[in-house]
């Protein structure tokens, strides 16, 4: 194990400092950072504390049947519980988040769609108008009766 | 002048019944050739503006709800200049210039300017004369237009003495009369009688012919039997082709957008080739508004109504091969805030 540079320790060296699992440079380099600092002093204490109150707790027999349990994951369904494989859970919690971030990407690509991409406006031909104009055109060299008498009766179109 | 009245359908078959008879009668006249019958028609295209005439023309037309509707106009006519009104909506024209002006509508200007020549009335239609009888007490040829199949689709009653067109008849592929203008009444010969003085007006209210549509907009050679024969800007932008068959009229109007169909009247659905439309039948003749690629068109027509229809057709093609993916998606996401 090389010896860590001071701003490369965190606490759980101080677990490990307490259980005496570090080598010698390791635990020298600790140890001078507990000396030149009040703050991972203090730090020890702490870690120290909670250590000794978890080992003072007595000591629980396991139900009957807990580590059969424990052993055999696969049997959830009559014995009420599953064993978890942490990683691969983690990784289907990230496949559900990027799904989700996709989909509402996606739907949000919808909506400005339909919002901002500019639509053609809305025409409302006017349909007496055009009648008139198209008869007036056709009546040009054309009998001017039967042409013009049907364009001049009121059809109601226009609103 | 005016009588709007709305009875059976009932009635305007019965009355072309009897004109019907009347003419099968008179056939023993002896019929024409299909030269005379185009003849007729042609020189009746014009007699209108040169001879001096005054009448009451009623106009029949069957409405979206298959009732027969009924309106009366009056028409007079003196060296050229006319007019024709009804109520508080009056058109003037001498021989290359109209303006309507009316109570409750924008007046528009229409004047003579440059555009293809008409096709020959028989270039699509079968002409024959039938035969004779007589309308508003004039003695008058009558000529059908028959389609490629045989059906007739119009029939003109012709002035025999003035050669004036005094009826005209359409009818639907089934053979029934969806569409009459007939005089009533009418005086020809040397009349004494005021025409209005032509309303004033700025040049910018008319069409202005134009040699190439403007980006975005859509034209075609033919629609059909309908050969192109201007294309014009409207003052308000929109774009109008104007077509004929020789016989027949129709415009298609175009504007940038999509359509309202909320603010449209309720008129007729007609789901055309995959298309979305909505036809009206009018005294004028049919009407048909569609969208296609953010351009609102509006079709009008006085030819037999599945005629106007199928310019849907010939006009937008077949919308569904052309759609894109993209055209998909907006109209899934959209179309449940545009339903009809």
């Amino acid at each position: 194990m090389s010896t860590p540079e001071a701003h490369d320790m965190d606490e759980t060296f101080l677990s490990a400092y307490l259980d005496d699992e570090l080598d010698v440079p390791t635990r020298a380099a600790v140890q001078a950072r507990i000396d030149g600092s009040p703050a991972w002093e203090a730090e020890l204490v702490e870690v120290r504390a909670a250590r000794d109150a978890v080992r003072a707790l007595p000591l629980v027999d396991a139900r009957p049947g807990f580590w059969d349990h424990v052993l055999d994951g696969n049997d959830h369904d009559k014995k009420g519980g599953n064993v978890v494989d942490l990683g691969v859970a983690r990784q289907r919690r990230a496949w559900v988040s990027r799904w989700r971030a996709l989909a509402g990407a996606a739907a949000a690509a919808v909506v400005l769609g339909v919002v901002l991409v500019p639509r053609p406006a809305p025409v409302d031909p006017a349909l007496g108008t055009l009648t008139q104009v198209h008869a007036e055109r056709a009546s040009l060299g054309n009998d001017v009766v039967s042409n013009l008498a049907g364009a001049v009766v009121p059809a109601g179109l226009d609103r | 002048m005016t009588e709007h009245t709305r009875r059976p359908g009932v009635a305007l078959a019965a009355s072309v019944l009897t004109m019907l008879g009347a003419v099968v009668l008179a056939t023993s006249a002896g019929a024409g050739t299909p030269d005379e019958a185009e003849e007729l028609l042609t020189k009746a295209r014009k007699i209108a503006t040169h001879e001096s005439f005054a009448g009451v023309v009623e106009v029949q037309w069957i409405d979206d709800a298959g009732l027969v509707q009924a309106e009366r106009v009056g028409a007079r006519g003196v060296d050229g200049a006319f007019v024709i009104g009804v109520g508080g909506r009056n058109t003037v024209g001498n021989d290359d210039e109209r303006v309507t002006t009316s109570d409750d509508h924008p007046d528009t200007r229409s004047k003579q300017a440059r555009g293809g020549r008409a096709p020959r009335p028989g270039e699509s239609w079968d002409l024959e004369v039938v035969g004779r009888h007589h309308i508003a007490e004039r003695s008058a040829t009558v000529v059908t237009a028959s389609d490629g199949a045989g059906r007739v689709r119009a029939r003109f009653s012709i002035d025999r003495e003035t050669g004036q067109l005094l009826r005209r008849v359409v009818l639907d592929e089934h053979g029934r009369t969806v569409r009459v203008v007939r005089f009533v009444t009418i005086i020809a010969g040397e009349l004494d009688v005021p025409i209005p003085a032509m309303p004033a007006g700025p040049d910018n209210q008319a069409p202005v012919a134009i040699d190439s549509l403007p980006s975005g907009f859509v034209s075609r050679s033919d629609l059909g039997p309908y050969r192109l024969l201007g294309e014009y800007l409207q003052p308000d932008g929109a774009v109008q082709l104007y077509y004929s068959d020789g016989l027949f009229t129709a415009s298609v109007f175009q504007k940038s957008g999509r359509v309202d169909w909320d603010g449209l009247p309720s008129g007729a659905r007609a789901p055309i080739d995959g298309l979305r439309a909505r036809s009206y039948a009018t005294a004028a003749g049919t009407i048909v508004v569609w969208g296609d690629r953010d351009l609102v068109f509006t079709a009008v027509g006085d030819g037999p109504p599945d005629a106007v229809l199928a310019i849907v057709t010939e006009m937008s093609g077949n919308a569904s091969e052309d759609r894109s993916w993209v055209d998909d998606v907006t109209d899934f996401v959209l179309g449940p805030f545009d339903w009809e």
